[in-house]
């Protein structure tokens, strides 16, 4: 069984609700899936109070463009955390504050508690959160750190050349098949194109 | 190029990692109808998204979701229907002459927006009939912008907000779409750190919107003093 879709499916009637306007429908997105989104924003900027906007303008967002969610285009907690993390790295950039982010890196998500969600969402997301976490750790060391600085860190490919003392051919080959890698673990996990 | 070979670049744009010359034609053939790639696009931008879950969750403190339902609740309790503007003359918001609420709706608005500061933004080069109004709550730190008169979009494209400050950093305060009577509306929660904002403004970017402003300035409004 694909878990996302499980708990996609549940979230697919919030999103319509969202839609026509009902706030306790966007309330009760925001209670599954603001841990996961503070989460991400928090790990991407390094600073609360920034995180907290960050993460309140991604649910305004989703409120004042719910129309323009397309069921096709993937599953509602994806849709969000892509958003989520597209604001945040807007934010990063735009304020270059990236050199000092890569140092303090991973510390800041060790003091805090767990978001409180449903029991379904939560044992859901850790299901997926399982199998990507699985996906990751077959990935070389080199593959996933230049992944990493990528996906959190909104470092393009000569940054992150620049930052590993590396070719930037590197770089990019590493990228490119750290994905790959990482693609074929989930299909294999889930059923080849079961992660849509 | 076959669809194939392009299932690995849709996985490269749903991470961000094409360049924009790749990506341009990549998008075009998706958006020319093709099943399979929509699909396989669909699926990458899941697993982008799902990549965030490596991340542990983390509780936002509460004041974040009151201030969440503080800026989506005026949509929730006024109930506007699309009309003319005649109907606001008596209203305090009588600037706003894009959607007209019901009685009720202008009672409950007006009491709302009693304190806000108001600000005019009005349309540029491209768009001169374009126009609209900032409804600043400035203890909440939230804006309720309100346009009119503007072209839909092009295809691909977005109209995204600016905060400007004094010295000229522009900061996005978000993206939004007018529907087919040129009407749309954005809430905006203020940054903090923003001491002053100078200029608002607006201006049309790719889809998604952009870190820095790329495209001609569709609307604009002064907010210093």
């Amino acid at each position: 069984m694909n878990p996302a879709v499980s708990t996609a499916d549940d979230d697919f009637g919030l999103m319509d609700a969202v839609a026509a306007r009902d706030q306790r429908a966007l309330a009760s997105l925001y209670d599954r899936h603001s841990g996961a989104v503070f989460g991400l924003c928090l790990r991407i900027l390094r600073e609360r109070e920034e995180a907290e906007e960050a993460t309140c303008d991604v649910f305004i967002e989703l409120w004042n463009r719910s129309s323009r969610f397309d069921r096709d285009r993937g599953h509602p907690l994806a849709y969000l955390l892509n958003l989520a993390r597209s604001r945040a790295i807007d934010r990063l950039r735009s304020r270059g504050r990236r050199n000092r982010l890569i140092v303090v890196r991973d510390e800041a998500e060790s003091h805090d508690t767990p978001s409180p969600s449903s029991p379904l969402a939560d044992t859901m997301t850790a299901e997926m959160r399982s199998r990507l976490e699985h996906a990751l750790s077959g990935l070389q060391p080199g593959q996933k750190r230049a992944l990493e600085l990528a996906y959190f860190d909104g470092m393009s490919h000569s940054e992150i050349a620049t930052a590993l003392n590396e070719p930037l051919g590197t770089v990019k080959t590493r990228i490119r098949q750290g994905l790959l890698r990482m693609r074929e673990t989930l299909d294999a996990q889930y059923g080849e194109g079961a992660a849509s | 190029m076959s669809c194939a070979d392009r299932k690995d670049l849709l996985l490269l744009y749903a991470f961000d990692q094409l360049e924009p010359e790749e990506a341009g034609p990549l998008l075009a053939h998706v958006r020319s109808g093709c099943p399979r790639c929509a699909g396989e696009l669909a699926a990458a931008r899941t697993i982008a998204g799902h990549v965030a879950l490596a991340v542990p969750p983390v509780s936002p403190p509460p004041r974040v979701k009151a201030k969440l339902l503080a800026a989506t609740a005026a949509r929730r309790t006024v109930p506007w229907m699309p009309a003319a503007g005649a109907a606001l003359a008596a209203a305090a918001i009588t600037a706003v002459a894009i959607l007209v609420p019901t009685q009720r709706g202008v009672n409950a608005l007006r009491a709302e927006l009693a304190a806000a500061r108001v600000v005019s933004m009005t349309g540029t080069g491209p768009q001169p009939q374009a126009a609209a109004r900032i409804f600043w709550d400035e203890p909440k730190g939230i804006w309720h912008v309100y346009v009119a008169n503007m072209k839909p979009s092009d295809p691909g494209r977005t109209y995204q907000l600016w905060f400007i400050t004094p010295d000229q950093r522009k900061v996005s305060a978000g993206t939004f779409d007018v529907g087919r009577g040129g009407v749309g509306e954005i809430v905006v929660v203020v940054p903090r750190e923003l001491e002053e904002i100078a200029v608002a403004a607006v201006t049309e970017e790719p889809s998604g919107g952009v870190p820095q402003p790329t495209g001609a300035i569709q609307l604009v409004g002064k907010l210093g003093t």
